[in-house]
């Protein structure tokens, strides 16, 4: 512990700082945790291909309930460290960075299946956390399908009509595999029997309405008489965002501007000896 | 192997002769410094300033004249990409030297030699048509904040490995000026690291409907990312007094940055939704 009494050249610093015993501790509890998600990541990233699935095997793996255990563990050892640890987390950059950690951590937890379950169960509510959508031209549905059954999953509280389905090619050097310019869906909301929203879903430019995401996904290879659309739930994506952006401007803050502010008061670079 | 008999490949080789020269004269303004010959020396310096600055010059010429080429913003097949990390060696080692004193001219002309070799002789050059997923604005800043942190991260791991051989030489004074270095330009890096992966969630949320999708790119790029969380957990606790820790896991930041730009997207074995930047 600092000891108050304590003169000398280093006294400043030891008030500032956290005895090298508990920073220790800190600093193996940091890695271990950082080490474990990297290992994680990795280790996911094989997965998709030795079991030729793609990506579904290694989504399936980090929302497993082994891994919902590590990130929950994840986000308390994050918790704990901004309240219990040394003070220099706590001042505002790194206090940001480490905030914008858990708010994605906590986000993605109410974003995934599990969370949108919790919920469901909590506010009986009907939220789905993803599923894909079929309108033919001309059509109106409400029909959101998980892929694993012909019959719907689930229904939305109002409906999308679909007005027209078209291709954009490139006129010029067209080339095998990347002829496509943009696929459009020109799609009307539709709730209690009236136009509440219009749209032209593009690939890169979804839709936004009642709480959902919707996405232009694939379409009739043959007749390009149906466009096919995937459903994502915005449940905890603005905490996630909020904690992406207060990353960035934390560790902006810490690495970029805080030495220019040092370098400009130098007034030059600074010297072999200081950081 | 195979070399490019195209307007582009001109440009690269025509780079690539001017950073040899330019790597020479910096070597040989050393040695003529080692042995006492100012004089001598500082000319030959300017002249290896000089050739780096032609060789950038030709090199961002070529980049404009890809731009008109393929229509749309070079930064899309592996050639392209690494024409754009060689052709930016050369302007962040010199701000890396007159502001953090943090990296010397004959390593940045070295490295951007080394960049430049896939390019000329490995990758296909062939121009692509831009895919609707790759048609949004986020391209230019996920991409370029990806390039520059690599780059920058790139000089750190070879701070960091200059560290490591200098204490193995017993050369501490070296070893402490080397950490330090690596530290700065780590600093550098990290924040451009960090937004290249948070603008690739949000293009991910617009392109493919999820902000993370478990794709071997997404996730190499977290773990090289998490290399890097712990080289400045490591190195804010204790500073330079863990300058072996430091300087290993700055170098292991590079192998990171390597599986991820070259191994995920080359090899067959990973199925990607990166897959259109091979």
């Amino acid at each position: 512990m600092p000891t108050p009494n304590q003169t000398g050249p280093n006294a400043a610093a030891n008030h500032r700082q956290a005895p090298d015993h508990r920073r220790a501790v800190w600093l193996w509890l940091s890695l271990a945790a950082t080490a474990a998600l990297a290992g994680l990541a990795i280790y996911g990233s094989f997965l998709g291909t030795f079991r030729m699935e793609g990506t579904a095997s290694a989504r399936q793996f980090f929302n497993g309930p082994v891994l919902a255990a590590f990130w929950i563990a994840l986000t308390a050892l994050l918790i704990a460290g901004i309240l219990f640890s040394s003070n220099t987390l706590r001042r505002g950059p790194s206090l940001a960075m480490h905030t914008g950690a858990v708010l994605v951590l906590l986000g993605s937890m109410a974003n995934s299946q599990a969370g949108h379950r919790l919920a469901n169960r909590l506010f009986s509510s009907q939220k789905i956390q993803s599923g894909l959508m079929q309108i033919d031209q001309g059509q109106t549905s409400n029909d959101v399908y998980d892929g694993s059954s012909p019959a719907p999953a689930a229904r939305l509280p109002f409906a999308l009509r679909l007005n027209t389905f078209s291709i954009e090619y490139y006129d010029n050097r067209p080339t095998a595999a990347a002829a496509v310019k943009s696929y459009t869906s020109d799609v009307d909301v539709q709730a209690d029997g009236r136009t509440v929203a219009h749209a032209a879903i593009e690939v890169n430019r979804p839709l936004h309405y009642g709480g959902y995401h919707f996405y232009q996904c694939d379409y009739d290879h043959q007749l390009g008489r149906y466009t096919i659309l995937a459903v994502t739930s915005d449940s905890g994506l603005r905490w996630v965002y909020a904690g992406m952006a207060l990353a960035c401007a934390g560790a902006f803050w810490l690495f970029w501007i805080q030495p220019a502010v040092a370098y400009f008061r130098r007034g030059g670079p600074p010297s072999q000896e200081e950081n | 192997m195979g070399l490019k008999w195209t307007i582009t490949g001109a440009f690269l080789y025509a780079a690539m002769a001017a950073w040899v020269l330019s790597l020479a004269g910096h070597a040989a303004a050393w040695a003529c410094r080692r042995r006492g010959a100012l004089g001598l020396g500082k000319i030959l310096g300017r002249l290896g300033w000089a050739f780096g600055g032609l060789g950038f010059a030709i090199l961002a010429a070529g980049f404009i004249y890809r731009w008109i080429d393929v229509r749309h913003l070079p930064l899309q097949s592996m050639f392209e990409v690494f024409l754009a990390l060689g052709m930016l060696t050369f302007p962040l080692g010199l701000f890396c030297q007159k502001f953090l004193r943090a990296q010397g001219p004959a390593a940045s002309a070295a490295m951007g030699l080394i960049v430049l070799v896939p390019p000329a002789f490995v990758f296909q050059a062939t121009p692509q048509m831009l895919p609707p997923a790759l048609r949004s604005w986020l391209f230019l800043p996920h991409v370029g904040a990806y390039l520059l942190a690599y780059v920058i991260l790139v000089m750190a791991g070879v701070q960091a490995m200059g560290c490591l051989l200098a204490d193995a030489m017993g050369q501490p004074e070296a070893a402490i000026r080397r950490e330090l270095a690596t530290y700065r330009l780590v600093r550098l890096g990290f924040p451009l690291l960090l937004l290249g992966l948070v603008l690739g969630a949000v293009w991910g949320k617009l392109a493919w409907g999820d902000y993370w999708n478990w794709d071997p790119k997404e996730l190499w790029s977290l773990a090289t990312f998490l290399i890097y969380v712990a080289y400045l957990h490591v190195r804010g606790l204790f500073g330079g007094r863990a300058r072996l820790a430091n300087s290993a896991l700055a170098a292991l930041g590079v192998a990171g940055i390597a599986a991820t730009v070259l191994w995920v997207n080359l090899s067959r074995f990973f199925l990607s939704l990166h897959a259109y930047a091979r």
